[in-house]
């Protein structure tokens, strides 16, 4: 019954977004409100139908409807319910309808928040924005149908399909429930019940700005208003992409035991390519919104930032990372390709066609090259540039050396290491200058004026960096670049700090306060770059000054690395867990400098149901605001032996990826509050108004 | 019942007891007689892609194919192979893939030089097409400022013309 729910209401959900695309463009056209209505009631329509299928697809894995072959592919018996909910996007099937779900939960926000607001561009957004959700609800009926049932058929074959073949039986519950796969061990970790969802969040949600700039091509309105009505979503989008990178390092540093957390991966390539865009239309935007420029670039940028979210959902879901040839090989490869194909061409095409037209004309010309809409381009060409040398390294030199020279070239941590720094110190420079800089014009004696302070701020910095022993060049160079961006931030947040004291004579705490309610969007995007600086910070540390050291210790016996000891205990074979794992733990004492200070127990857990990945190296590690010490059990001898090999790393400085990225999402959080000056305004101006309205009425 | 060990026995039995010790003499040294630790065997893995899973490297990866290649590593350095000679021996033997950038002379280069050039021709574009449109802007500028000035000075004259008249 479940499995005919969520098979019909999906199915409704595909017909009420083809109407919806019709509807919406042919109400347009004839300028006919009631078609457009119906267009909109259909849209929000899909949105229901698409929830209704996903709580089918939930309830079913917390049931354990086995006969439903996602169900038996991703959860088994033996499954905490907890990972039960998680399971949802455990696999291709499951993760493509929560994608549609997200999809369809962000078109509905934007319909309800934007449809008087924003009421001319709403109608070909509805349509944009339904043409994606119906095509990945075509992926998830035609090709991969999470609601797919186990049937045996006359002949003995067992096959999954929708709909019940002829002369098909059902398969036993207990037989259904005994081979059940269960999820694969590196999704059984609480990072991995956010990092998705946060991830799908951020890539979906890159699809409002699209439709709006789109929108505003297709109906000729092409003022500030598909910015304005699509600013705070990008805003949105870029906030849970972000959120999702960072959870994600977190657990590729909890989970996949190789201590780091970034290794430039094609498929961490392929999240990370969209947030680069996005960051650049998020700077680039705002060059259209004080002065009217670069119109047409951002357009660009809107649909490029889209079409890398598709690329990257193309690549990572059809195989195309692994191998060029397993992209034949699976089935929704070549739609995600023509679809990515289609959508970016169309959207070059409209841009290029209003262009022509001369409809995409700036208002204001470039003046200065030290302006500060200048350097917001050079900061945009730093990212296109960093786009162009991390998708080259992913996809580009991969797929081209394979197609063109019979060769595998597949390029790693030793090629990004070579190719992206530059740019990355680039970026952060241009991060310290950008914010002294007017718009308009600045000279260049202005800027330096402006920028005294925090230059000796940094000198003084590096310098204490190098009087604690600092002597590797490249690492001085990174903290200098790294330090100005931090200084220029805290600098331009203490020079308004100290002006409302003097104007206001309030204390620095409350001016502090009243200069972010005043304007948030300025001291938000502070916030987000102090955030940035300390994950520079901790990116250095934990890059440059890592070190690592492996010994196979008896029990009672210790190694040393640095200033610390590391101290064999006790080994726990065979430990069984709650979801069925089998866990061989080690228990360990970390001494520093003489001192016990922490116990830790890195294990191995071995998955016997799961026939693919059965295996998982859980890390223990001692964290400190100085370094992480971080430990995995490598491998073991037979008990009797007592001997075991352990892997150590000393990641300095690596908390402070995490705390910057806390510091990051908040700064974006404070960037996408209205004013409450403004908004206090309103209500004592509603207030004030209110016996007037009601003597009226 | 009496047990005679005949000469071969007693040969078989101490040469399965020398094994481990045999074994462990050649983990920890080298043709020189200098130790090889795991660390020198990580610090090879460490610049190594495994050959057979993609994107993880040699140091990191857990299989038992790869645990094997380390134990290659460290035989091969024990032989007094350099780290060099170790690299390319597995490229010559699995491809480029196993290295971060491709170990030969084309390939490398077409690697590490080609978004730089595609870089370095988008920055070309974007002058170019920068300094076109400021051309054709002062142009522009220049027949509306004197269609501006036309146009403020009729009607200047007018307002003129009307005061003094007036």
């Amino acid at each position: 019954m479940i499995a005919e729910l969520g098979f019909i209401t999906l199915a409704i959900a595909f017909v009420a977004s083809i109407y919806s695309i019709v509807t919406s463009v042919v109400g347009e056209v004839r300028r006919n409100e009631r078609i457009v209505l119906s267009g909109r009631n259909a849209a929000l329509l899909t949105t229901g139908m698409v929830t209704v299928s996903v709580i089918a697809l939930q309830t079913a894995l917390i049931q354990q409807e086995y006969h439903i072959s996602y169900v038996w592919s991703v959860s088994n018996p033996a499954m905490p319910t907890f990972f039960r909910w998680t399971a949802l996007w455990g696999s291709q099937a499951g993760s493509l309808l929560f994608w549609t779900f997200v999809m369809v939960l962000f078109t509905a926000g934007a319909i309800l928040l934007n449809w008087r607001t924003h009421r001319r561009l709403m109608p070909y957004a509805i349509a944009y924005m339904m043409a994606v959700v119906a095509f990945f609800l075509g992926l998830s009926l035609f090709l991969e149908n999470p609601f797919d049932r186990w049937w045996i058929l006359s002949d003995g074959e067992v096959v999954a399909n929708a709909l019940i073949p002829a002369g098909a039986s059902v398969p036993t519950d207990a037989r259904l429930a005994e081979t059940a796969r269960g999820l694969n061990p590196l999704l059984r970790h609480f990072g991995m019940a956010i990092h998705p969802p946060m991830l799908y969040l951020g890539f979906v949600g890159f699809l409002i700005p699209f439709a709006f700039g789109m929108a505003a091509l297709a109906s000729g309105d092409l003022s500030t208003n598909w910015i304005k009505a699509s600013r705070g979503w990008a805003l949105v989008a870029w906030l849970f992409l972000s959120l999702g990178l960072i959870l994600g390092g977190r657990w590729a540093y909890d989970v996949l035991g190789w201590g780091g957390y970034w290794g430039w991966d094609p498929v961490e390539n392929a999240a990370f390519l969209p947030w680069l865009m996005g960051t650049a239309y998020l700077h680039s935007v705002m060059i259209q919104e004080k002065r009217g420029m670069l119109k047409t670039w951002n357009m660009l940028l809107v649909v490029a930032t889209f079409s890398a979210v598709i690329f990257g959902t193309f690549a990572t879901r059809s195989g195309l990372v692994e191998s060029v040839h397993s992209f034949a090989r699976s089935e929704i490869g070549f739609p995600l390709f023509f679809f990515w194909l289609s959508i970016t061409l169309i959207s070059v095409v409209l841009i290029a066609w209003r262009r022509s037209r001369g409809e995409l004309q700036d208002d204001h010309k470039f003046s200065n090259l030290l302006s500060r809409e200048s350097l917001f381009v050079l900061n945009n060409f730093i990212f296109m540039a960093l786009f162009a040398v991390i998708f080259w390294g992913s996809f580009g030199a991969p797929i081209s050396s394979e197609l063109f020279l019979d060769t595998n070239i597949t390029l790693g941590t030793d090629y990004f290491m070579k190719t992206t720094p530059w740019l990355f110190a680039a970026l952060y420079l241009l991060m310290g200058v950008a914010p002294l800089s007017a718009w308009t014009t600045t000279s260049a004696s202005r800027l330096g004026r402006a920028l005294v302070v925090p230059v000796i701020l940094t000198i003084v910095t590096v310098a204490v960096f190098i009087m604690q022993g600092m002597d590797t060049p490249v690492a001085i160079a990174g903290y200098a670049v790294v330090s100005l961006a931090g200084w220029v931030a805290l600098y331009e947040i203490y020079r308004g700090v100290v002006a409302r004291v003097r104007a206001h004579r309030e204390n620095p705490v409350s001016a502090l306060i009243h200069l972010v309610q005043r304007n948030p969007r300025r001291y938000g995007g502070y916030m987000v770059h102090f955030g940035i600086v300390v994950i520079g910070i901790g990116v250095i540390g934990s890059t440059l000054f890592q070190s690592e050291s492996q010994r196979t210790l008896q029990i009672g016996e210790s190694m040393f690395i640095e200033n610390y000891e590391l101290r064999y205990e006790n080994f726990r074979a065979g430990q069984v867990s709650q979801d069925g794992r089998i866990m061989d733990i080690a228990d360990l004492t970390v001494i520093k400098d003489g001192t016990p200070v922490a116990t830790i127990s890195p294990r191995r857990d071995f998955f016997p149901e799961n026939t693919d990945m059965n295996t998982m190296t859980i890390a223990g590690a001692h964290s400190t605001v100085e370094n992480d010490f971080y430990v995995l059990l490598v491998g073991w001898e037979e008990i009797s032996s007592n001997a075991a090999t352990f892997k150590v790393y000393i990641n300095p400085l690596i908390n402070l990826v995490w705390w910057g990225g806390l510091i990051l999402i908040l700064g974006t959080v404070m960037a996408f509050f209205p004013k409450p000056a403004l908004a206090s305004r309103k209500v004592k101006s509603a207030q004030a108004l209110r016996p007037v309205m009601e003597g009226v009425s | 019942m009496t047990y005679r060990l005949n000469p071969m026995k007693i040969l078989l039995i101490l040469a399965l007891l020398m094994l481990p010790t045999m074994v462990m003499t050649a983990q920890t040294t080298d043709g020189d007689g200098t130790t090889v630790t795991d660390d020198d065997v990580n610090a090879v893995a460490k610049k190594l892609y495994c050959p057979v899973c993609e994107n993880i490297p040699l140091d990191a990866c857990g299989t038992a194919a790869c645990e094997d290649w380390r134990y290659e590593i460290e035989l091969q350095l024990e032989a007094g192979m350099s780290e060099s000679e170790i690299i390319d021996d597995f490229v010559y033997r699995f491809g480029d893939r196993v290295v971060g950038t491709p170990q030969s002379t084309a390939p490398r280069l077409l690697s590490l030089i080609t978004p730089w050039v595609a870089i370095a021709i988008g920055l070309f574009v974007s002058v170019q097409f920068w300094q076109n449109r400021r051309r054709s802007d002062d142009d522009a500028d220049v027949s509306v400022s004197n269609d501006d000035s036309d146009a403020n000075i009729a009607t200047y004259r007018d307002l003129l013309e009307s005061d003094v008249s007036g």
